[in-house]
């Protein structure tokens, strides 16, 4: 019997090494990412090339290495927008009420209702396929959720009696807001952001797919799996390093937010 | 007699009325479904389809047509000459959104002299303008005076060609069926069934069901993974050059590239068999000129530079390019030799070309950059605008070599085609000298001359022309390659009694 | 009750209008035209060919204009032409392939909801027991997954090497000379590995709320009291908890009803489904205005229909709202 701290440690743990792999990348990787070889294309896991070589002759392994620096960057980069954006709208609209509150519930309700195809490939266009509109994308059509779960918990907050006490005394908004409402509201928007990390980055995997995503020659998971796409009978190798660092990232993400929802729960 | 031929596309067709057709799936399904007044034959020569015979008269100016008599439209209705003028009218016609209108607005007038007799006369002798004939005819009594949005022809297509349209399931399939009654023989394979199959794995994985007949395949599949008994058993694997070429366009306007030295050094830095080996594991071969390689337009005599990056780092000195401070980058004037090198995303062997280019540049000293962009915004705010340094992109070229739309100085405004602005009175004069004339061997002697000449000037590098790879299931007979493709022939192609494998279907009138 | 239905039905409508004018300006602002992406880089299409294209599709007008005229025919139902190919009515080039995005969307659903419900159920009544660690392992590494990693590992072991299922499309070749029934074991067999794909990585979300909702329930009095009276265990369960852990659901079941005629166009692109996915997509690269619109005005309806139901829903079973509007 494991119990939610377990995962939370063992979730962390994987996280916290990959962490530390993606940015010593440039120490720990045996090759140059971008260093195409081609005599030496498409050849099975050896001492040399730990996870093979690709259809240009170029390390997996380093390419996954520096890939998992993208990917966490992204994911990261996309999380920290919504976070940004969504509890600055979401404790305005708790805390002021009224027509502000009314406004901003709009707006989060006529963006649910764009599917996000279509704002992705607005942006991209405008700003071209990188790292910079990818997280732009995934950032501006995630801050939603977080937006709500904030205004919820700072309406319940609202009432609370320390609120009240702090409002009597005299401090202003701003104030409050910082110091006492947002450490309160932020359990659940922690775990969605956990999650949120996890997501972006099967968003990416998803975007590379459609071509939309970070382009070659900057390795991200996403675009190595696409790659491997094309040799699929050919090299397996290709297929499976980087689709199984996609899922184990996910899922330590998802593991780790779900048993942080846990702990939040039972205290 | 009999079988039916499964062909996957990765596209699905756009639209069945032949002049408004433009995407390759629907060109596919318009060639086996119409026919135009000539095609070409396996030698790029041109022959009669739904004209018997023709004149050529007063210098070029005039073409007599001479059409096949006893040709029915799929429907029982007789073709004839004012089919034609129908045809024509509507290219020409500014309320029809069609792309062809080009070649058909050099044309003066059209006569119906008889039933079976037309003229054109045009307004200067045009050489191109005999292939353009290769236009599909479309059936009057149809759609004249009909509403083409609101008709249902546009998706049930009734034409003179060898296939008869059945059915079109969007997204899923296309079914023709033989037409009995065509004008050159009735097809042996009765069915033909065009699969969407929208991604190449995908496509692959169907080949290796037998669930697809005819395919086009990967240079990397070509090469690994049909040499298996399976493939070698069920499949032929056919491989000829494509009719178009890669290259890198330099946009002459950026004062960077307007020296014809520093196009010449870029181009020796460019191992172009690396390339060939690199992206299509050789499946390709190296191009000069603006012509594929088979055509009697290609000078051969014109043999490419070598790969050579010390001939040019010579040649950027000569032009003023040099690593003054020591930092590894070349500079003139203070400035850093650096620039982007553009091209669209959805291509990947374009892509892998791109970054095994810009390795090569970068060891002679170039800071190159490159920068995929998505095709309509690649089209609308780069290419249009001319806002662009080095582009890496490709061509389709018809049969005809006429290349006024593309090298031409007069084509450089925003939305044409001389997208570096090249300009070169010569090569000016050169193009409009072979639009005019007929005479096979004066034009061969004049587009070659444009080959050499393009070569020197380097508006282009030329990098190479693909191969065209498509894996035919081994059942067919009959299956010839040419220079012209695979299905020029596709009438005589047949599938001996005990292997026919959808033969228990009934061919319904 | 009546009453609320209303007026949250009245405010939709400004909201519909913003959405329209939003979705408007964001595709016309985006780089890239219609007629650009017809001509597609073919020189044998002049710049004045290309020009006529533009007034012909009334693009060369202000924005106000274009706007205007779009709203005054959605206004009777009239989303226009698309603008590539074949230039069928918007409503029919969706409405053709709405069916197969819906059932495809809805038989997962169902199989989600039979796999996520039961799973919900049992991994809540021994929480970090074996069985709730399991699959909660299992449904995240499904949600873990890139779709298209695990659709074309599947297709190559079940299509390729066991060749036991098709690899792609919806029917086999010569499917119309079956009978009947053989053709919907052919659509079955066909629709078999998207299905599975679709749910399996999808299970997590409803799965994991089953369970928690189902916990929650489980630590109320009324529970308690129905084990001190010793009812057996599954009736327990079954008869009084689930009942009240799937109002939640429902309420997410209303807020997935814009997901069920949306398609993936990675899962319809691998698989070969000419769904809506694929259509959504290709006609945003095309910049096929008319048909963005469409989509993305019928998308905004059905997801602000689904957030009415999801209200409706929430409101009907809860009892304490109920019993209010009734004073």
């Amino acid at each position: 019997m494991k119990s939610a701290i377990f995962w939370v440690r063992l979730g962390g743990g994987f996280l916290v090494i990959l962490a530390v792999l993606a940015v010593a990348a440039p120490l720990v990787s045996t090759h140059d990412p971008r260093a195409i070889n081609l005599p030496e294309a498409l050849l099975p896991p050896s001492s040399v090339h730990w996870f093979g070589t690709d259809s240009l002759g170029r390390d997996v392994f380093s390419r996954l290495l520096f890939g998992a620096q993208i990917s966490l960057l992204i994911g990261l980069g996309a999380v920290g927008l919504t976070l940004w954006i969504g509890t600055v709208l979401g404790l305005l609209a708790g805390w002021f009420g009224g027509w502000i509150d009314a406004v901003i519930m709009r707006i989060v309700d006529i963006m649910l209702c764009f599917p996000s195809l279509f704002l992705l490939l607005a942006i991209i266009a405008m700003v071209g396929p990188s790292l910079t509109s990818i997280i732009l994308i995934i950032g501006l059509t995630g801050w939603m959720t977080v937006t709500r779960l904030v205004r919820a918990e700072v309406l319940s907050l609202k009432e609370r009696e320390f609120i009240q006490a702090a409002r009597v005394l005299g401090l202003r908004a701003p104030q409050i807001m910082w110091r006492h409402l947002l450490p309160n509201a932020l359990a659940p928007v922690l775990v969605s952001a956990t999650l949120g990390v996890g997501t972006a980055i099967l968003i990416e995997s998803s975007l590379s797919f459609l071509g939309l995503g970070v382009q070659p020659p900057v390795p991200s998971w996403g675009n190595l799996l696409m790659d491997a796409k094309g040799t699929l009978g050919v090299a397996w190798w290709q297929t499976l390093f980087p689709g199984l660092a996609i899922l184990l990232t996910v899922l330590a993400f998802t593991v780790v937010g779900e048993g942080l929802r846990d702990l939040s729960r039972r205290s | 007699m009999g079988d039916t031929l499964v062909v996957g596309s990765i596209g699905d067709a756009r639209t069945l009325i032949p002049i408004l057709a433009s995407d390759s799936a629907s060109a596919d399904i318009c060639g086996l479904v119409f026919n135009g007044l000539v095609k070409y034959a396996p030698d790029l020569t041109l022959v009669g389809d739904l004209a018997e015979r023709w004149d050529i008269e007063d210098g070029g100016l005039v073409i007599v047509f001479h059409l096949r008599k006893n040709v029915r439209w799929h429907d029982g209705v007789p073709f004839t000459a004012r089919d034609v003028q129908f045809t024509y009218d509507k290219l020409i016609d500014p309320h029809v959104p069609t792309p062809y209108s080009g070649d058909f607005e050099r044309v003066k007038s059209l006569t119906v002299l008889d039933d079976y007799t037309v003229e054109v006369r045009y307004k200067e002798p045009f050489a191109p303008g005999l292939a353009s004939w290769g236009m599909w005819i479309m059936p009057r009594h149809l759609l004249e005076g009909v509403d083409w949005q609101t008709s249902p022809v546009a998706r049930q297509p009734v034409g003179t060609g060898p296939y008869r349209f059945r059915r079109w399931k969007t997204g899923e399939f296309i079914e023709l069926v033989a037409n009995p009654d065509y004008f050159e023989h009735r097809p042996h394979l009765d069915r033909y069934l065009y699969r969407i199959i929208p991604d190449q794995a995908t496509m692959f994985l169907e080949l290796s069901t037998q669930q697809v007949d005819l395919s086009g395949v990967t240079p990397l599949q070509y090469r690994r993974q049909i040499a298996t008994s399976f493939f070698q058993t069920y499949y032929r694997p056919f491989r000829y050059p494509s009719f178009g070429y890669t290259y890198v366009g330099y946009n002459l306007k950026d004062p960077k590239f307007a020296d014809k030295r520093v196009r010449q050094a870029l181009n020796s830095a460019i191992n172009k068999e690396e390339i060939i080996e690199g992206v299509l594991l050789g499946l390709g071969r190296v191009s000069t000129g603006p012509f594929p390689p088979e055509s009697w337009a290609y000078n051969a005599d014109i043999s490419p530079a070598p790969y050579d990056p010390e001939r040019a780092r010579t040649l950027l000195a000569e032009a003023g390019w040099r690593d003054t401070d020591g930092d590894g980058w070349l500079d003139r004037a203070g400035t850093r030799f650096a620039f982007t090198l553009l091209t669209n995303q959805g291509n990947e062997p374009r892509q892998k070309a791109a970054e095994i280019i810009q390795r090569r540049w970068r060891e002679i000293g170039i800071d190159v950059e490159i920068r995929v962009v998505e095709w309509s915004v690649f089209i609308a705010q780069f290419i249009h605008t001319k806002n662009f340094e080095v582009i890496l992109l490709g061509w389709a070229l018809s049969r005809d070599p006429d290349v006024f739309d593309i090298f031409h100085s007069s084509k450089t405004k925003p939305g044409e085609f001389n997208l570096g602005s090249y300009q070169n009175a010569e090569v000016d004069r050169l193009i409009v000298e072979g639009r005019r004339t007929f005479d096979q061997a004066q034009r061969t002697a004049i587009y070659r001359r444009i080959h050499a000449l393009i070569y020197e000037d380097q508006p282009y590098t030329f990098l190479y022309v693909p191969d065209a790879l498509p894996l035919v299931h081994a059942r067919f007979r009959n299956v010839i390659p040419s220079v012209i493709g695979l299905g020029y022939n596709l009438i005589d192609w047949y599938v001996p009694l005990e292997e026919q494998r959808y033969s228990h279907w009934r061919l319904q009138p | 009750m009546m009453a609320y239905l209303w007026r949250r039905g009245i405010s939709v409508l400004p909201l519909l209008f913003g959405i329209t004018l939003i979705s408007f300006l964001v595709i016309h602002l985006t780089p890239g035209t219609p007629t650009e992406m017809l001509t597609e880089l073919n020189p044998k299409v002049s710049l004045e060919a290309r020009q006529r294209l533009n007034e012909i599709y009334g693009l060369d007008q202000p924005l106000h204009v274009q706007y205007g005229r779009w709203l005054k025919r959605f206004v009777t139902f009239d989303f226009g032409r698309s603008m590539v190919g074949d230039q069928q009515p918007v409503m029919q080039k969706i409405a053709e392939r709405m069916p197969i995005t819906l059932t495809i969307n809805v038989l997962s659903l169902l199989l989600i909801l039979l796999i996520a419900v039961p799973i919900g159920v049992w991994a809540a009544a021994r929480p970090q027991g074996v069985f709730d660690q399991a699959t909660t392992i299992l449904v995240f590494l499904g949600f873990s997954m890139p779709t298209f990693w695990l659709a074309l590992l599947l297709m190559r072991w079940f299509g390729v090497q066991l060749q036991w299922l098709p690899v792609s499309g919806l029917h086999r070749i010569g499917y119309e000379a079956m009978g009947r029934g053989a053709q919907w074991v052919d659509l079955g067999r066909h629709l078999l590995l998207p299905v599975c794909v679709s749910a399996f990585t999808s299970l997590a979300g409803i799965s994991r709320y089953m369970r928690s909702s189902m916990v929650e329930v489980l630590q109320q009095d009324y529970i308690r009291t129905a084990r001190a009276k010793g009812l057996a265990e599954h009736h327990v369960l079954f008869r009084h908890a689930m009942r009240n852990a799937l109002l939640p659901i429902i309420t997410i079941l209303g807020l997935s009803v814009p997901g069920l005629i949306g398609g993936s166009v990675i899962f319809e692109t691998i698989f070969s489904i000419p769904g809506l996915g694929r259509l959504a997509f290709e006609s945003a690269m095309a910049r096929d205005y008319p048909m963005i619109m469409g989509f993305l005005t019928i998308g905004a309806i059905m997801t602000l229909i689904g957030n009415l139901l999801a209200d409706v829903a929430y409101a009907y079973a809860d009892p304490r709202i109920r019993v209010e509007s009734q004073r």
